[in-house]
């Protein structure tokens, strides 16, 4: 088996942090910066004033704090920035942050997943919208 | 007067079209965010008619499974609940997904990847991987 798709990619190495201050961050690069640190969590950071840029879903586990951020463009409902994992414990494929700080940053092109009670927390922190 | 100066394109910039134009992936690692963002590099917000086989389709990442994409024995995933690799989309948009219309997987494996989508393809989803786990048991 080949592998084709990660060669060409020229990123600047985002580091390990623990602060980032108004970086552009494009999530699945951090989270291989991560994996490669030998953790499939991306723990313990600062991101202030920082760009992150999907595709991606976050799953803030425990002790993510996001303060002034601009989730996204959620297209009139906050609904649409959000996914129920179906599964009760565990889930796969969305990022995971634990104990992380997020001020005064934007996202694009993400998603948002997590306990029903965080979504609903989300939806009306964005905008008011109706829990499910 | 005409400008025919042309910028010379990149090595990234021309892997990137050259992997957007191809239709059939077959033995290869696929890094799926980047197989994404080199489509909306080219202007194309999801990933339309491609044939993978016996391929390796690596996250992090979360496919909405769109119209006329289909799995045919494929490994999706570690999973000992199906759910868990399942997503339910709570808006009638959904964001921060890679979406995949017309594309087909054969005996490809998913490593790091949630499906989301409609809910009739979600409990299709998770019919599917209980009938493979059950058939798996029982070999």
């Amino acid at each position: 088996m080949t592998d084709v798709a990660p060669a060409p990619l020229t990123l600047e190495p985002l580091g390990a942090g623990p602060t980032y201050a108004s970086v552009n961050i494009w999530l699945p690069q951090l989270y291989i910066e991560s994996l490669r640190a030998g953790s499939q969590v991306i723990e313990n950071r600062r991101f202030e004033g920082c760009l992150f840029e999907g595709p991606a879903v976050i799953l803030p586990i425990e002790g993510c704090q996001f303060d002034g951020c601009d989730l996204g463009d959620a297209k009139g409902d906050p609904r649409s920035l959000m996914l129920a994992p179906l599964g009760a414990n565990r889930v796969v494929g969305p990022i995971a942050f634990k104990n992380c700080q997020f001020i005064n940053c934007r996202f694009v092109g993400v998603g948002f997943t997590g306990a029903a009670a965080f979504l609903d927390d989300m939806a009306q922190a964005i905008g008011g919208g109706a829990p499910q | 007067m005409n400008d025919t100066t042309q910028t010379p394109m990149s090595a990234e910039e021309k892997f990137g079209r050259e992997l957007v134009a191809r239709t059939t992936f077959e033995k290869e690692a696929v890094w799926l965010p980047s197989l994404a963002v080199h489509h909306m590099n080219a202007g194309q917000t999801f990933i339309e008619g491609k044939t993978f086989t016996e391929c390796l389709i690596e996250g992090p990442a979360v496919m909405a499974v769109m119209n006329g994409t289909h799995f045919d024995t494929c490994n999706m995933g570690v999973a000992e609940n199906p759910k868990t690799l399942l997503l339910d989309p709570r808006g009638d948009m959904i964001a921060g997904v890679i979406g995949m219309s017309n594309c087909q997987f054969i005996r490809c494996r998913f490593v790091q990847v949630a499906f989301t989508g409609a809910r009739e393809m979600l409990d299709g989803v998770e019919k599917d991987l209980l009938g493979a786990r059950g058939a798996a048991a029982q070999a």
